[in-house]
């Protein structure tokens, strides 16, 4: 396939995750020998990410009580309502804005002023690994992932093998952790989203102790949550694929973050949507 | 397809709309990225909520119901754009035709979220319907068509040109050949 052009819509099927792991295989070493078509992976991430980023507070601004209680309370036939009656003085139903602001902030915060030649600095494009990204932020997924691959490959359905520290009581992996990692954890809770607490194990990355709090599905599927300082832009959240496992990773105050296991793409979102603000504090 | 026994009523059923309540910050944020402000979407989904309560015998026990709210929401977007005479859909369009030219110059320092919202805005709706439920909302392209009532394909389709549109207007991508040689990874 030298010199022949990868198609966008293959690469776009593959950066959202779309493809099968042989076909996403085989991108990958077109990718190694093929700088245009990085760029153009890259290019597709990003757009994603400034998608996603230009509405994150719309997540996050509470419901407006009068909007819930016109679906809770309304009969069968549709009536008439009109939530601009709901007005307020901070917008039309005020706004509480949580860790989305901040980070939609800062992701605005270091693209304005700057030229479109320095954009590749912004997104820290090149230099580029076969998926696109840099080599240290790809270094530490690979890691992590190798972790999670390696623990759940051999410890295969006993689940609370997968852990050092046990979550039968978070407060003492919450503390556990907030010591080796110095910063106040709280372990996001799952349950909502069909995923137990199993507990956590302690990482080293790049000389740096990191932390992989692991959940599993009501289906017995682990998912880790991998916490690492990390100091550096924040980021959105991104999607992908790495050595047969789906990744979801971000970065926020100097800590990076990657969801690792077989849930499938939009959940994985639906679940760094929720522990997004756990872990930031907000 | 549900019973009748259990189709009748389902409106009146508390804990479906309560499954309703619950899915309001993602089907206001889809809503945000096809209006493109917060009065006109809130108005949008309060309206695909209580047709979704009329309607609740439709639903499909078993069957995703964010999807199916999705997918009210975007018929009532467009429903809304045809009463107001507004051209709605136009997907097969060059998205560079759609783009303003002060969009397109691109001062080359002003990228902002702000901008990204208004050049989402400039895509034909379709287009934009499409990458507000696979960028932002996160779905998987079938759970996507499903919504959207389209095929896979032209998911991927209008996916594709919208994420272009939206690069260039953005400054992310420059204007690229999309007629290069195509690669068949099997």
């Amino acid at each position: 396939m030298s010199g022949a052009r990868i198609d966008t819509a293959i690469l776009m099927a593959y950066v959202d995750g779309e493809v099968d792991i042989e076909t996403a295989r085989d991108i990958e070493r077109s990718l190694a020998n093929d700088a245009e078509a990085r760029a153009r992976v890259a290019q597709l991430r990003h757009s994603a990410q400034l998608a996603r980023a230009a509405f994150a507070d719309a997540l996050y601004e509470p419901v407006p009580e009068a909007m819930k209680a016109a679906i809770l309370n309304a009969p069968d036939k549709v009536v008439a309502f009109s939530p601009r009656a709901g007005g307020g003085a901070t917008g039309r139903y005020g706004v509480l804005r949580r860790w989305a602001l901040p980070m939609a902030a800062a992701f605005a915060g270091i693209v304005i002023g700057l030229g479109f030649g320095h954009l590749d600095d912004v997104f820290e494009v090149p230099p580029l690994t076969a998926a696109g990204m840099s080599p240290q932020r790809a270094a530490w997924l690979d890691q992590v992932v190798n972790f999670h691959k390696v623990y759940t490959g051999i410890y295969e359905g006993q689940e609370r093998a997968l852990v050092d520290i046990s979550g039968d009581e978070p407060p003492k992996l919450e503390s556990w952790f907030g010591e080796r990692l110095k910063r106040d954890l709280k372990v996001p809770d799952l349950t909502a989203l069909d995923h137990a607490l199993q507990g956590g194990r302690l990482l080293v990355v790049g000389g740096r102790p990191a932390a992989q709090i692991v959940y599993v599905s009501h289906e017995g599927k682990p998912l880790a949550l991998s916490i690492l300082p990390q100091p550096g832009r924040d980021r959105q959240p991104t999607f992908e694929r790495r050595n047969g496992t789906n990744v979801l990773h971000w970065r926020t105050a100097d800590y990076s973050y990657a969801l690792i296991g077989t849930a499938e793409r939009e959940l994985m979102f639906r679940i760094a949507d929720q522990v997004a603000p756990t872990l930031s504090g907000t | 397809m549900p019973s009748k026994d259990q189709s009748v009523g389902r409106g009146d059923d508390p804990s479906f709309r309560q499954q309703v309540v619950a899915l309001l910050p993602k089907l206001r944020r889809f809503a945000r990225g096809l209006t493109g402000n917060a009065a006109d979407a809130d108005d949008l989904v309060q309206t695909a909520c209580l047709k979704a309560i009329e309607r609740a015998h439709q639903w499909t026990d078993g069957t995703r119901l964010d999807s199916w709210m999705y997918r009210i929401v975007h018929n009532q977007w467009l429903d809304d754009l045809r009463a107001r005479k507004v051209r709605a859909v136009d997907a097969e369009a060059d998205p560079d035709s759609l783009i303003a030219d002060d969009g397109v110059a691109r001062t080359e320092a002003n990228i902002t979220l702000d901008a990204v919202r208004k050049a989402m805005l400039k895509l034909p709706g379709e287009q934009r319907a499409v990458l507000a439920l696979v960028c932002i909302e996160g779905l998987a392209y079938k759970d996507a068509a499903d919504a959207l009532g389209v095929p896979i394909g032209t998911v991927m389709s209008r996916l594709a040109r919208a994420r272009q549109a939206l690069g260039r207007a953005t400054g992310l991508s420059r204007a690229e050949g999309e007629s290069g040689n195509v690669v068949k990874l099997v």
